[in-house]
């Protein structure tokens, strides 16, 4: 008998009286063990994480009986063999999945923009910028085959526009697009567009003539904390602009995502910013979808593996901000709209906690190695779309002429939980996809992909258990809401959700 | 660097160097050798499985695709059968010869369907062009001809020759034909001389095929294929016996009924079949082809052709 190696005990602070006292620990915490690998979460009492220590300390004595549940659930085996083999198909079923998952490749016309937001990651840019001509953008095309054999990828590619802006409403921009989005039809691709919206109401006739479906567009809160960051270049405002083309391009049937763009200077205007999208009628649009995301300092464009290593782990830590995640469930928790708005899984557990999904294990926290591609209109060939227009982070080139770096590329494709020594050990990899930033950890260790960097994995554990603090209280009230109501009034499906959902409870 | 640099960390210098033609033909086969030439990359390794370390074996495609990729910076192909043998005098008039060099295809899809104009017709394999540049004088102006092909370097020969003749109702895309850059339900016709005996899951293929096309749309097939009474002619491959450089040289072959069989689980409504006899390729082999006839629906009560 021994404890799974991914069996991850979590120790979450939930408000008194959410939780029968039994289930407490001695610092009144409650423990959630959870085990990505055989799907289960759980919370436990205090005896039942003794058994489990005792187990791993490898105590004979102990009774079969008091580990039955455990075993029931995952959190120990019998035979490391097998375990091993349960854990191998997980990876191996990540590798057969992200060869037929679909490929998304990036067209960048040009890296040209209007606005002048304060963090953006194209910066200088976007001030001026080469063009995608039509024979750039054919030999774009003709290389999308050419890398999904590459990658030994089958899946059908998809097709995003992407800037710079995208959709700026020029002469040039028009022609472009229309003739990215022609191609992307006529091969049967479908096609969706990453755009600041400015202009998009004036795209929408040819988006639809082209069977675009999705739009992202982004949006930094209320129009008055918007309207100081996200601006055109001569400081005037876009709110009121970005709005109507997100009411027009839903309206006409188009999937309009929101990101929602959240830092310390915003993360409280994000209540008003809810009431607005609820008076908007954009909660319960059937086109429209908010989501929230965090802006960055991206310091660690700007190093290679050739640069000293002093400074190499500087520029990758640049972008740590410490404390805007916690602001931001301490706003949430206080503001369910918010919540209904962005539904917010920064640990991935949402759907397992809320709806009894099963535990999903993580093995790459980024899609860019595996299934990314963007084209630049220098006519080079980046695997991340944060480091288009850094030369030194091109993996190849579309024009004039094709070529790929696949010492390069191949490493970085093949990068999972797994293949980094630091990750295969820690059992929290599969909370964390595994070694953080591909591109960060290959900049600060002198150029190897099959390394780690990532924030501690005590802050692994941290964004797991703050997630579940807030979740908790939630699942909780739900089931008690249930229990509490009357024989009868629940329909089937009603039933079968709660029979699943977590939280499981001894 | 080239198109499968497998060096690490490379700077931007060597990153934008482009790939010439020369180091294309002098590439490392997936085979591990480094043929000089087209015709030495055609006979290089017979049994290609030898892969770089640390991959898998190389597929049969990628190997045909690296050869046709040789052939077309070579400029002239010593596979199959030459345009001269299947098409006359004045089908050929006006193509460019570098075209004519470059084809390989024993069978004659232009002469076994009556285009007409205004039809869109795809071409899966379609090598240099030469029957993208037929078929677009049939369709006319207002007709569309597409050309699909795995190989970069013959799509941009295809592409020259429709520039050269000056016929703007051809569009080349690279693709593989297994999972066509062709939207569905989109030509009338699907036309491929040769090009599905280079892949081992012919199923597949032709459940692409079947795709493409609309309703009442039909496929026209060269392929090689043998009859159901006796053995496989002595250079025609057949089951596991068949190597990737039989898949190259397009040797593999089938059965009327099990060919039959195929198109008709790939979601076809009928299928008919001709026999070309058999047909002497430039290597000196002789094969027996014949052209399929797969209709998207049941057969049209007054046939295509």
């Amino acid at each position: 008998m021994l404890v799974s190696p991914n069996t991850v005990t979590f120790s979450v602070e939930l408000p008194e009286g959410t939780l029968d006292p039994a289930y407490l620990d001695e610092s009144g915490k409650v423990s959630v063990l959870a085990n990505a690998v055989s799907g289960s979460m759980d919370i436990v009492t205090p005896a039942e994480v003794a058994v489990l220590e005792r187990v791993r300390a490898g105590d004979p004595a102990v009774d079969r009986e008091a580990v039955a549940g455990l075993l029931e659930r995952g959190y120990v085996c019998t035979d490391p063999v097998e375990e091993e083999a349960r854990y191998r198909a997980i990876v191996d079923g990540y590798f057969q999945a992200i060869q037929e998952a679909p490929f998304q490749f990036m067209f960048i016309p040009s890296f040209v923009c209007n606005l002048a937001c304060p963090y953006c990651f194209e910066g200088e840019l976007t001030t001026k910028s080469p063009r995608m001509d039509e024979e750039m953008i054919e030999a774009a095309f003709d290389t999308i085959p050419e890398i999904q054999d590459r990658h030994q990828n089958s899946g059908p590619p998809y097709i995003t526009l992407f800037g710079g802006e995208p959709l700026l409403d020029t002469p040039y921009h028009r022609g472009a697009v229309e003739q990215i989005l022609r191609g992307s039809y006529d091969r049967g691709y479908p096609v969706t567009a990453i755009t600041n919206g400015v202009a998009l109401d004036a795209y929408v006739p040819m988006l639809l003539e082209y069977g675009c479906e999705e739009v992202q567009v982004s949006l930094d809160g209320t129009p008055r904390t918007h309207d100081t960051r996200r601006v055109f270049r001569n400081g005037k405002p876009t709110f009121e602009l970005i709005e109507r083309s997100i009411d027009v391009a839903a309206d006409a049937g188009i999937r309009v995502l929101i990101r929602v763009l959240i830092d310390d200077d915003s993360v409280d205007d994000m209540p008003r910013f809810a009431e607005f999208a609820q008076a908007k009628g954009w909660l319960d649009h059937p086109k429209i979808r908010l989501f929230n995301g965090f802006t960055k300092a991206t310091t660690f464009l700007y190093v290679t593996p050739d640069h000293p290593e002093e400074k190499r782990k500087r520029m990758v830590r640049g972008d740590v901000k410490a404390g805007l995640q916690e602001a931001f469930w301490r706003m949430v928790q206080q503001n369910p709209l918010v919540d209904r708005m962005l539904q917010p899984d920064l640990a991935r557990i949402r759907s397992a906690v809320l709806e009894g999904d099963r535990l999903r294990p993580n093995l790459q926290g980024c899609s860019a190695g595996t299934s990314v591609v963007a084209f630049d209109p220098n006519g080079k060939i980046y695997g991340c779309p944060e480091t288009v227009g850094r030369p030194q982070h091109a993996c190849g080139t579309f024009y004039p002429e094709f070529s790929y770096a696949a010492g390069y590329r191949d490493p970085w494709r093949h990068r999972h939980v797994d293949t980094v020594p630091m990750c295969r050990d820690c059992n929290v990899k599969l909370f964390c996809g595994g070694g953080g930033c591909p591109i960060k950890a290959w900049a600060a260790n002198g150029g190897d992909f099959n390394t780690c960097y990532c924030p501690k994995v005590s802050s692994i554990t941290t964004r797991v258990e703050t997630q579940l603090a807030y979740l908790l209280p939630m699942a909780l009230r739900r089931q008690q809401e249930h229990a509490n109501r009357p024989e009868g009034e629940e329909g089937t499906w009603e039933q079968m959700t709660r029979v699943g959902s977590f939280p499981w409870m001894s | 660097m080239g198109a499968d640099d497998t060096r690490g960390f490379v700077s931007l210098d060597e990153l934008i160097r482009p790939r010439t033609a020369a180091a294309i033909v002098a590439e490392p086969d997936g085979c591990g050798c480094a043929p000089a030439t087209a015709d030495e990359a055609a006979g290089c390794c017979a049994a290609p499985e030898a892969a770089p370390a640390g991959q898998g074996p190389v597929p049969v495609e990628t190997h045909v695709k690296k050869r046709y990729d040789a052939l077309a910076v070579q400029g002239t192909s010593t596979l199959c059968c030459s345009p001269t043998s299947v098409y006359t005098p004045e089908e050929l008039a006006e193509i460019p010869d570098w075209v004519l060099e470059l084809s390989s295809g024993c069978g004659s899809p232009m002469n076994a369907i009556g285009l007409r104009p205004g039809q869109t017709v795809v071409d899966f394999g379609c090598g240099a062009g030469l029957d993208l540049l037929i078929a677009a004088r049939r369709v006319g102006e207002t007709g569309r001809v597409i050309g699909v092909d795995a190989s970069m370097q013959m799509v941009r020969t295809a592409r020259r020759a429709a520039k050269e003749m000056g016929l703007k109702n051809i569009d080349v895309r690279v693709g593989d034909i297994r999972r066509p850059p062709v939207r569905e339900a989109s030509v009338d016709v699907v036309m491929s001389n040769c090009v599905l005996g280079m892949f081992p899951d012919k199923k597949e293929v032709l459940h692409a095929v079947a795709a493409v096309l609309r309703p009442g749309g039909v496929a026209v097939i060269s392929d090689v294929v043998y009859s159901d009474d006796g053995p496989p002619p002595a250079d025609v491959a057949a089951g596991e016996s068949a190597g990737a450089e039989d898949f190259a040289r397009c040797v593999v072959g089938m059965t009327e009924s099990q060919y039959r069989d195929l198109v008709l689980g790939a979601g076809f409504g009928s299928v008919e079949m001709r026999s070309d006899g058999l047909v002497p390729y430039r290597d000196g082999a002789q094969v027996t082809s014949a052209m399929i006839f797969a209709y998207r629906d049941d057969s049209p009560a007054q046939p295509c052709c």
